[in-house]
């Protein structure tokens, strides 16, 4: 949730303070092509420590990555050739979203899968319910052979 | 705390002590739901029929929607180590997957909350309910209108957050609003009602409303959120949103098992005087390791973040600089829920034995 990640990046700002990420002397002069660099950044794992983006890290590798991925930028590739460029070097591991693709197919459409399993469980138990309800309610309408015979004496009994 | 076979997406406990209060409140509440599960569970018993369009089906969507929630993290969580384990393949799942597929699988509930407390039990009446969320509806019209017109344009996921935050706060008073008759009746009398209303209703109203300020504060910390980066010598001033902060120089202090190199910023809001930020750089010879203390300033409900990263040869100190606005609400809307939650559990049904049935039939049977 994304609520539930923010929180925990505050606290985590708040707790850990994290040394300077980012250095000054790493920003580009052109804002929409820094813009584009901090996205990207954002995106890519630090294979140093690996719970944080490269973004985040302060460790050498990703700061080392943050200028390659600048310098890419600067000339002139795509955010898309500068993704290939360092997934052909490190896997798809670099990717803190994974792509879509055979293998990936599960994760990505997992959460659907599990919303709409659940929905169609729930309408046919629902379903399932009221038809029970009412056999239930058919079946107290109808008299068990025990009240039919009661039925009978009693019709009998007025008769005489 | 942590076995290393996951990495965990987020940095937690990197301390002991913060380590064993997070494990004793994971033990807390998964202990403890785990125990009342199973001191309770024979007393679960199917409940009776409901409508799809009832407050009860309204309680099953929204659980729907939280126990796929729960699935994505479970997903997310595992899957990486099941694919190395079975193709040997590694991919990583991190912050922008579960964005991408938590706010999908949130705005819809949000859209739907309102709706809970507002249809009946049993059978509710959908058509009914939207009609009574109009005026919510039209709060967040007009809140995305001028969130958009404020903005000058933009993306529009700004406005229309904003406007799901209202909406959702605007939809829990609705209830409260119409019951105690606000808007129609004097002061005096809507009060008398709100007394005596239900402290359950009270406690839906005060925790939807909780969840809307956490909204709120979500979307200011993530939309609005500014950063400045910048290497200052002493004298020189770095700004931020209507804030000019100082650097008026560095100190060094020792503590009780420290050395700490301590920056002083004096902060300015328009040119008046607002307070001192002491960012410090704090190194522990004995176990030769360096933190970073962030120095933090509270502004109503939003923050300023200042560290300090390491000085240069010139004199010169990198500074990083965060201005959180409505940060603070995301507490202050766990707060409010947290009170809606202790309402309803002293709600009157709650604390008062409820009359058995079946005794005072007997009692009164004799008198035929």
């Amino acid at each position: 949730m994304k609520r539930l990640c923010l929180i925990v990046a505050v606290l985590s700002l708040l707790a850990l303070s994290p040394a300077i990420a980012v250095g000054p002397d790493e920003f580009l002069s052109d804002p929409a092509l820094e813009a584009r660099a901090r996205a990207l950044s954002k995106e890519l794992r630090c294979m140093v420590c690996q719970n944080q983006s490269i973004d985040d890290s302060d460790a050498p590798l990703a700061r080392d990555l943050r200028i390659l991925v600048r310098e890419r930028l600067q000339a002139g590739e795509s955010d898309q050739q500068v993704i290939n460029f360092l997934v052909a070097r490190y896997g798809e591991f670099v990717l803190l979203r994974p792509r879509f693709s055979w293998h990936t197919a599960l994760l990505w459409l997992g959460p659907v899968a599990v919303l709409l399993i659940g929905a169609c469980g729930i309408l046919v138990l629902a379903r399932r319910g009221r038809a029970d309800s009412d056999r239930a309610t058919a079946a107290r309408q109808k008299l068990t052979p025990a009240e039919t015979a009661r039925l009978s004496e009693i019709l009998r009994e007025r008769e005489q | 705390m942590r076995s290393g076979v996951l990495t965990s997406v987020h940095a937690f406990a990197t301390d002991p002590t913060r380590g064993v209060f997070i494990l004793a409140i994971l033990l807390l509440f998964i202990g403890g739901s785990l125990t009342l599960f199973a001191w309770r569970a024979p007393l679960l018993k199917q409940g009776g029929l409901f409508a799809p369009i009832s407050r009860e089906g309204a309680l099953v969507l929204n659980n729907l929607f939280l126990v796929s929630a729960c699935a994505t993290v479970f997903i997310g969580t595992l899957y990486p180590l099941a694919l190395e384990a079975l193709t040997g393949e590694k991919i990583s799942v991190g912050a922008p997957f579960f964005n991408a597929t938590f706010v999908p699988l949130f705005v819809p509930l949000l859209i739907a909350m309102p709706f809970g407390p507002l249809l009946a039990w049993k059978r509710g009446d959908l058509l009914g309910v939207a009609q009574r969320l109009v005026g919510a509806a039209g709060i967040a019209a007009i809140a995305v209108a001028v969130i958009f017109a404020m903005e000058g344009g933009g993306p529009l996921l700004v406005p229309f957050a904003i406007g799901l935050a209202l909406y959702v706060m605007a939809g829990a008073l609705t209830e409260i609003v119409e019951r105690t008759g606000l808007l129609k009746v004097p002061l005096a009398t809507a009060f008398a009602r709100g007394r005596g209303l239900p402290r359950s209703a009270w406690g839906a109203t005060f925790a939807h409303f909780g969840l809307g300020i956490t909204l709120l504060g979500v979307i200011g910390e993530t939309q609005w959120s500014l950063e400045r980066v910048a290497e200052l010598k002493p004298g020189q001033s770095i700004s931020i949103r209507r804030y000019d902060l100082h650097f008026d120089g560095v100190a060094a202090r020792q503590g009780p098992n420290y050395r700490e190199l301590a920056a002083h910023f004096t902060v300015r809001r328009h040119g008046d005087f607002v307070g001192v930020m002491e960012p410090a750089k704090r190194s522990f010879p004995s176990r030769g390791t360096a933190t970073t203390q962030t120095a933090l300033m509270t502004r109503g409900v939003s923050q300023l973040y200042l560290s300090l990263g390491d000085p240069n040869p010139d004199g010169s100190l990198a500074v990083r600089l965060y201005y959180k606005p409505l940060v603070l609400l995301i507490w202050f809307g766990a707060v409010v829920m947290v009170i809606g939650g202790a309402l309803s559990l002293s709600d009157r049904r709650l604390r008062v034995g409820a009359p058995k049935p079946a005794r005072s039939k007997a009692a009164l049977s004799p008198a035929e």
